[in-house]
């Protein structure tokens, strides 16, 4: 740097190092909320990973392990990297029915490698090995039971006669003696993460209440815990055929399976958090681009003097760049500093769940491309500013408002508002446009977060969006396939309770237009079981059908067209009459994949029903009269000893996965909100700084400093208000777009909710935003010394 | 009837940590109809004497009365007020504001003071065709020559009726013609009835007035009132040796 760009350089820090720390506190809230999400979302993709490295879950059961099998013999078999045997006793949590299998194991027997079952602890801490009156349960169990740390857990026990009643009848009374055990920790178990419905929690007993109450207690199994080596599943279920004939493998509790489990949900909030991140960055990137062509248009005051003293373009650049460049540069180190010390919010969801640790977490790739980058750009947009701010073009003649000559009866203070906050065209960067695009992009990214809110909460309660067309459903209660004959259709038409029923037979293999998919097919018990359409109508005869958007648009075909459909040989054309939504159960499924037939309409293709061992399933649709109870209705069908039960709407996993990311875009609104606060307030107090000249000139002629603030006021309004405008239409848009977006992605219907409220409320709280950001060059408004002012200028 | 009177005024403020006595002590009358010449050269204080008048300062000591009211202890908002209701000022390098027309220019002190706008914009058309500025009325200021502009801020000083029209070098920024021509206006406000007082370094410009106040260092060195400044053309004819 030559010395005259320093001592310029110099100058200018002395200057404007006030509006350049603003630039600073820009720079850093942007990165480090970006960042932040940064190493969050990677954070949130390894947690699954990190939970299974800290918890030390097996990779496989082995089941029916014999008494003379340890965990040494086991660790010398092939691919095993660590094994560990438990006995599983006679015991049950009190008051928990003893059909509820509650398993409670106990080390019998030292293990191999490093041990198992070292799941994060959340409150208090590990029972000790050598107690037998302590034990640690997961959280999902301590919140079954209603038990905390310090606690006592009472446990039924069966004797060893007992025990072996047990195994076979399933009903036996307790004839053990009662354990209590004090609950001195409560751990982050797998299930406790959720992903996988009916897993069972295991609660590990220390070994030394095996010890001391092995004679008194029954045993009911062996097992063994396995570690294994990556593909060596085969070779262990090999050598274990040879070394316990009669133990079995299951791995369907494996880390792999945990893993896989965990993976969908984490991916879902690591791909969420990286979106914001993005999303974030560039708006930032904008903002504070803004900000430095703000701070580069008032150093431009002197630029025509350099010129004229033959300074260097170069050193005229630089003299505006180096300062913007620099205050920008530490305000990304700042925001890099302030994302470590943000790391223990991160990361959020099921992700938080599973991640073991919460603390300071310093992401060095993060922290090192995140700040390169950061700087980089900065330095980037303070060139490209400085640039724009040193070329030497002709003022435009500024051309009157017509907006304010219309304004009759308008107070003076208002209109004088509105013309300071006009563009004054030419050469001048102006702050009007940085305001006006931070309050568009509030406006929108508050508004698309609102729409994903209520379009998601939505979802979750109102199961049509999720292709439940009536209320209820009588299905197995093991396989959802109801039984032949397990439901009289007689007693379902004579219920008074029911508007509607109709049997319906999920998954019939069809083919639509030559290419396979599934079929719906509908039989009416009672009145019109309706599905869920997105266009057309019902089924009214057998040549129609109704096809999912997908399988529609796969059959390049059109609601109207003639499609063939096959089942087996069996081919016929239908017409169709309309796009439906399929139910979508909680444990997956596809509401756009699909055919949906009427009875008779099938039958045209031969089909009868589903049999036992067809592929498709029966259940009843129940559709209830106004004002009828759904618990009456279960408790007259639902029968647990023939498998009958009724199941009512559940939303799909994956709506529920988007509970997960629930928070991103409420986080990208608050940032987009504070980023809006922060380029309005520094916009409002530029344009005052900049305007002191006719904010003197207009002191000058009488307006007091009340108008003085209700000029600051005007403009600080004016500059959101068509900003508001159009926020509002783009956000609207843009939520809506996001949400189809979403729903494409997990392959629900795009019926987006728009709060009527928020069409009006966030404009308006906007606008009470843009106020709160006027108080303070409100206040430097009226303090304005207007004799000073026009003496200096 | 006295529009201005000033006794025992001082002013000290601060530049950059140091105290600047602008003011040292200032006496002066100005009766209604009278056209005044505040001369001297730069930093004796003229502008600050200006500003005071004006109610865009407040004096340090002593004492101004405006058109019968005193401008000591008022806030800044009873200021504004009487300087709506009785002051104009013209700026030597116009002070207009640039989003405006040339109509509207004009017309907003008068919508500031009260007036409703129709009746503002009649006035201002009226000061706008007596100014020669009417067929400019809905230009904007930035396309008008240096006289002009300078005549346009005298317009929009004149809009309220002012008791007395304060003019801070109002040909400092204009060529010699844009300067005649801008003297010429004030001295046929004068004929009129139009109390002014001129602030200026120029001899030529305070030649224009009859009446003229000499000033160095903070004090009113001469002052034609008191028959030893004599008019104005007459002072400056013999400041400069003529």
């Amino acid at each position: 740097m030559s010395d005259g760009l320093r001592l310029l350089v110099g100058n200018e820090l002395r200057r404007r190092w006030r509006a350049l720390l603003m630039v600073a506190l820009l720079a850093a809230l942007v990165t480090g909320a970006v960042l932040t999400c940064a190493a969050g979302a990677r954070r949130a993709h390894r947690a699954p990973a990190r939970y299974l490295a800290a918890a030390a879950e097996p990779d496989a059961f082995v089941l029916g392990l014999p008494a003379d099998t340890g965990a040494a013999d086991l660790a010398r078999l092939p691919g095993v990297r660590g094994a560990a045997t438990y006995t599983l006793l006679a015991t049950q949590p009190h008051g928990v029915g003893a059909s509820d299998f509650f398993p409670l194991f106990a080390p019998d027997g030292p293990g191999a490698g490093r041990p198992f079952f070292t799941e994060p602890v959340v409150h208090g801490r590990r029972p000790d090995p050598a107690r037998a009156d302590e034990i640690a349960l997961g959280e999902a169990t301590a919140r079954r039971l209603h038990l905390g740390v310090g606690d006592r857990l009472r446990l039924d026990t069966w004797s060893a006669a007992a025990a072996a009643r047990l195994q076979d009848a399933g009903d036996v009374a307790p004839d053990g003696p009662p354990l209590s055990l004090r609950v001195v920790g409560i751990l982050r178990q797998a299930t406790d993460l959720g992903g996988r419905e009916g897993d069972v929690a295991i609660t590990p007993l220390t070994p030394a209440v095996l010890e001391r109450h092995r004679g008194s207690i029954g045993l009911l199994d062996r097992v063994a815990l396995v570690r294994l080596a990556p593909g060596a599943s085969e070779r262990f279920a090999a050598g274990l055929r040879d070394l316990a004939p009669g133990a079995s493998v299951d791995g369907s509790f494996g880390a792999s399976q945990i893993e896989a489990a965990l993976r969908p949900p984490s991916d879902v909030v690591s791909t969420g958090l990286w979106a914001l991140a993005a999303a974030m960055a560039v708006s930032g990137l904008v903002a504070v681009g803004l900000a430095l062509a703000r701070a580069a248009a008032a150093a431009q005051g002197d630029d025509a003097a350099l010129r004229a003293l033959a300074v260097r373009r170069a050193d005229r650049i630089g003299r505006i760049a180096v300062p913007g460049a620099l205050f920008a540069a530490g305000g990304v180190v700042a925001g890099a500093a302030a994302s470590v010390l943000a790391s223990p919010t991160m990361p959020v969801g099921q992700a938080r769940l599973a991640d073991p640790r919460h603390g300071v977490v310093a992401d060095p790739f993060v922290l090192a491309a995140g700040a390169a980058l950061g700087a980089v750009g900065v330095a980037a947009l303070a060139v490209f500013a400085a640039v724009q701010a040193t070329r030497s073009r002709r003022p435009a003649p500024v051309r009157p408002s017509a907006l304010e000559s219309r304004l009759t009866g308008v107070p003076p203070a208002v209109t004088a508002g509105l013309l300071l906050a006009r563009r004054r065209g030419g050469r001048e960067v102006t702050p009007a446009r940085a305001a006006a695009a931070a309050s568009v992009a509030a406006v929108v990214g508050v508004l698309a977060a609102v729409v994903f809110a209520a379009s998601s909460s939505q979802l979750l309660v109102q199961p049509r969006l999720y292709g439940w067309g009536w209320d209820a459903a009588i299905t197995g209660t093991e396989t959802s396939d109801l039984d032949d004959g397990a439901v009289d259709p007689e007693r379902v038409r004579g219920d008074a309770d029911l508007a509607a029923a109709a049997l319906i037979s999920e998954g019939v293999g069809l083919t639509a237009g030559g290419r396979p998919t599934t079929g719906l097919v509908v039989t009416p018990l009672k009145g019109d079981s309706r599905l869920v359409l997105l266009a057309g109508r019902q089924l009214a005869s057998a040549d129609d059908a109704l096809f999912g958007s997908a399988t529609l648009r796969a059959a390049g075909a059109r609601v109207g067209d003639t499609v063939s459909i096959g089942l087996g040989e069996s081919t016929a054309p239908f017409h169709v009459v309309g796009e439906a939504v399929f139910p979508v159960r909680s444990d997956g499924g596809s509401s756009s994949e699909g055919v949906a037939l009427s009875g008779d309409g099938a039958r045209r293709l031969g089909f009868a029903g589903c049999g036992p061992d067809d592929e498709c399933s029966d259940n009843v649709a129940l559709t209830l009269r106004p004002r009828a109870s759904l618990a009456r209705v279960s408790a007259r069908y639902a029968d647990p000893g023939n498998r009958v039960g009724v199941r009512a709407p559940a939303p799909p996993a994956q709506a529920e996965r988007l509970r997960q990311v629930r928070l991103v875009p409420w986080l990208l609104a608050g940032f987009l909100v504070v980023v809006a606060v922060l380029s309005l307030g520094h916009a409002v107090a530029t344009a005052v700084r900049r305007r002191r000249h006719e904010l003197a000139v207009l002191r000058c002629l009488g307006f007091t400093a009340r108008q003085l603030r209700t000029v600051v006021s005007t403009q600080a309004l004016a500059l959101v208000l068509g900003s508001c405008t159009i926020g509002v239409l783009l956000g609207v848009v843009a939520g809506r777009a996001v949400w189809a977006l979403v729903t494409g992605a997990i392959d629900l219907p795009p019926v987006a909710s728009i709060p009527a409220v928020a069409l009006l409320g966030i404009p308006l709280a906007v606008l009470a935003l843009a106020q709160v950001a006027a108080v303070p060059p409100r206040r430097a408004a009226a303090r304005l010394d207007p004799a000073e002012v026009l003496r200096r200028d | 009837m006295t529009v201005v009177e000033a006794s025992g005024v001082r002013k000290t403020y601060e530049s950059e940590g140091v105290p600047v006595r602008a003011l040292r002590g200032v006496d002066l009358v100005l009766e209604d109809g009278e056209f005044v010449a505040v001369m001297g050269p730069s930093g004796c204080g003229k502008s600050t004497l200006l500003n005071l008048i004006a109610g865009l300062d407040t004096p340090s000591d002593g004492q101004i009365t405006l058109a019968g009211q005193s401008l000591v202890g008022k806030d800044e908002n009873e200021l504004a007020r009487i300087r709506r209701a009785h002051i104009g000022i013209v700026f030597q390098f116009f002070n207009l504001l640039e989003g405006m027309s040339v109509l509207e220019n004009v017309t907003l002190p008068a919508v500031i003071a009260g007036s409703s706008r129709k009746q503002a914009e009649s006035r201002a058309r009226d000061l706008l065709d007596l100014l020669g500025l009417a067929d400019k009325a809905k230009s904007a200021p930035g396309v008008l020559s240096g006289g002009q502009r300078q005549r346009l801020a005298i317009a929009r000083a004149l809009a309220n009726e002012p008791t007395l029209l304060l003019a801070d070098e109002p040909t400092g920024a204009l060529d010699t013609a844009g300067g005649m021509e801008v003297l010429e206006l004030f001295r046929r406000l004068h004929r009129e009835g139009q109390a002014i007082m001129l602030v200026t370094h120029d001899k030529d410009v305070a030649a224009a007035a009859d009446r003229l106040v000499l000033m160095r260092d903070g004090r009113i060195e001469s002052d034609g009132a008191d028959g030893d400044g004599g008019d104005a053309a007459a002072s400056t004819r013999t400041l400069a040796g003529g």
